[in-house]
């Protein structure tokens, strides 16, 4: 498994986002929504979610994912998933 | 012979304005061939010339407009060495999924249980339990049970159906802010 720090899954999390097309060219901000303010629909959300689960080699539960709101919530939902599985913070 | 002749009637039903909901489809499709399970919702008749080829699970929901090709008429190509060549295949789609509006699905797809199928997908081979599958060539894009999870918190998923037509569509008009229409 790779070890992964904050900065190296918060860069993931901005390619993945980025990759969904449905970001401003400088990048979304962390207290954006992913549906009200960058337009990611339930079909983007789902593919963005198996691309930072392949990435990070995490896996997060339907119900935790579901409830994201915010791109801030997304990175501390990867951070908690990454420290989980590496036994320590990200 | 039997299955031209059900299809027959079948448009002749559908030209006529008979019976063309989702229970009476069903009830024709098991009559040409269809292997279709319980509580399913089908509206779609478009089962190609080997509708005893399509297997269909319990739950099922499959949109208008899809088709189930069981055969590949690129065969036809190699005629004149073979004239009667025929290449076939089974389809069948797993308990509780769902297949979008106008999907296309190839000889020898085998859907899982669980799984969505997007509108439009041209979806082929074996697709695994809980997938969420879109595009031409379909892919698995994660998922189908975190879809529905992500779906269920929309803002614009109402609990409409199954209210009397005047209640729903006031009810979706609020809901839009369109009650009023000028």
């Amino acid at each position: 498994m790779t070890a992964h720090t904050a900065e190296s899954v918060r860069a993931i999390l901005a390619a993945a986002l980025a990759e969904t097309g449905r970001t401003p060219p400088k990048g979304a901000e962390g207290e954006q929504t992913l549906t009200g303010d960058l337009g990611i629909d339930s079909l983007d959300f789902v593919s963005l979610i198996q691309l930072l689960e392949e990435r990070l080699d995490i896996k997060l539960s339907d119900d935790a994912a579901a409830a994201v709101v915010t791109v801030d919530d997304l990175l501390a939902l990867c951070l908690a998933a990454v420290a989980a599985a590496t036994g320590g913070p990200a | 012979m039997r299955d031209w002749l059900a299809r027959l009637v079948d448009r002749i039903r559908g030209a006529a304005g008979v019976d063309r909901s989702d229970a009476a489809i069903v009830r024709r499709l098991r009559a040409r061939g269809v292997r279709i399970g319980e509580d399913c919702r089908i509206y779609s008749t478009e089962f190609s010339t080997e509708p005893y080829l399509v297997t269909i699970g319990d739950g099922v929901g499959i949109a208008g407009g899809v088709k189930f090709l069981t055969h590949d008429g690129a065969a036809r190509l190699r005629k004149a060495r073979r004239p009667g060549i025929q290449l076939l295949g089974p389809i069948s789609i797993g308990a509780d999924s769902f297949i979008g509006e106008n999907a296309i699905l190839l000889p020898g797809t085998s859907i899982g249980r669980d799984c969505i199928v997007v509108a439009g997908s041209v979806v082929r081979g074996p697709i695994p339990d809980n997938s969420l599958v879109m595009g031409n060539p379909a892919k698995v894009v994660g998922r189908a049970s975190l879809f529905l999870d992500r779906l269920e918190r929309n803002p614009n998923a109402l609990d409409t159906f199954g209210m009397p037509e005047a209640t729903r569509r006031a009810t979706i008009l609020r809901h839009f802010g369109l009650e009023n229409p000028s």
